[in-house]
């Protein structure tokens, strides 16, 4: 990936969408970041512009994870989504894969695990 | 011991045993009349016991069976199966009740201590405490990614990043914490799976 990176993140807790925008902003100035703290603020971003990498919150106050990852796809289906979830076990996560969310981030999460995301999908595990 | 002493200690008994149990339990009189209620079926159902002074017990319990009697019957069995009551504010509380029955001489029904454990309780306690175990994920995440940043901000010889190291250490302590409280539910541990989907045929990411 070359040039500018556009991400978005989308969490109705106020320190993660805080840490992940600091996390990418730590990368230079080649990684630009919009945060929205609900469903709805996102899917509106979404609709305006293009995003690279999307992080989506599994579950928020305004609605479910599952539901933006499809509105935002309908929209923007070359974006790459990672879901951010506290349940590992959550059947949304299972829902997410199939609907095209590249893969997903487990709270609390690293550093590495952020910057992992923005730079590309791992190799598939086996 | 005389006969007040024997009654004052069974009364001393039962108020200790109201107190002291976690599960719903009333006593009733031969006709399924409340008696008197402990805390945990106030809090549960939402009747204050001045409210249940009159009201029979078949009036809270959900079932089909028409005669009060009929409809009261698993509630007086030592093992009664699987009930329900219906609380104040019109909720379904499944219970499974067991109780002591009290005779006359000729044999007659008197009464009941009913003593009901709510079906559902450990599986509140579980999502209550899988509930804080997620919350406490939240400002973890902040407090691993904020020190993991600080450290990277300034030299290994900048005391501020020996202090963020001990942050971190100390964050991940809580994080070990939550994991084994997450274990002791039989929740399954966290993890990063960046991409456990397979990638499907030219789905190369590509540069933009």
């Amino acid at each position: 990936m070359s040039g500018r990176i556009r991400t978005l993140v989308v969490d109705d807790e106020k320190i993660i969408c805080e840490i992940v925008r600091d996390i990418l902003v730590s990368e230079g100035g080649r990684v630009e970041t919009l945060a929205a703290q609900s469903c709805e603020e996102g899917l509106r971003l979404a609709r305006q512009q293009a995003f690279d990498v999307v992080f989506l919150d599994v579950r928020m106050e305004d609605g479910c994870g599952v539901d933006l990852l499809k509105r935002i796809r309908e929209h923007q289906p070359g974006a790459r989504i990672y879901m951010i979830t506290g349940y590992r076990a959550d059947k949304e996560i299972q829902q997410a894969l199939a609907e095209g969310a590249a893969g997903f981030i487990s709270k609390p999460f690293r550093v590495k695990d952020i910057l992992g995301a923005l730079h590309g999908p791992a190799p598939a595990s086996a | 011991m005389g006969r007040l002493s024997e009654l004052e200690e069974i009364a001393r008994r039962y108020d200790d045993l109201k107190r002291a149990i976690t599960s719903l339990l009333f006593v009733v009189d031969g006709a399924g009349r409340f008696l008197d209620v402990n805390e945990e079926f106030s809090r549960r159902l939402g009747y204050f016991p001045s409210e249940l002074a009159g009201m029979r017990l078949y009036e809270i319990i959900d079932g089909k069976a028409e005669d009060p009697r009929q409809k009261m019957m698993p509630f007086f069995a030592r093992n009664g199966g699987r009930q329900t009551l219906v609380a104040k504010d019109g909720r379904r509380v499944a219970v499974s009740p067991s109780s002591v029955g009290r005779y006359t001489e000729d044999g007659r029904f008197a009464g009941a201590l009913v003593v009901c454990r709510a079906l559902d309780e450990g599986k509140e306690r579980v999502g209550a405490i899988e509930e804080a175990a997620q919350e406490m994920n939240q400002p973890l995440s902040g407090i691993y990614g904020y020190s993991e940043l600080l450290k990277g901000t300034v030299g290994p010889r900048d005391p501020a990043y020996r202090y963020a190291k001990k942050i971190y250490e100390q964050s991940e302590r809580l994080a070990a914490l939550v994991k084994r409280i997450k274990a002791e539910q039989g929740l399954p541990p966290d993890g990063l799976a960046p991409d456990v989907r397979p990638p499907e045929p030219g789905e190369q990411e590509t540069d933009r």
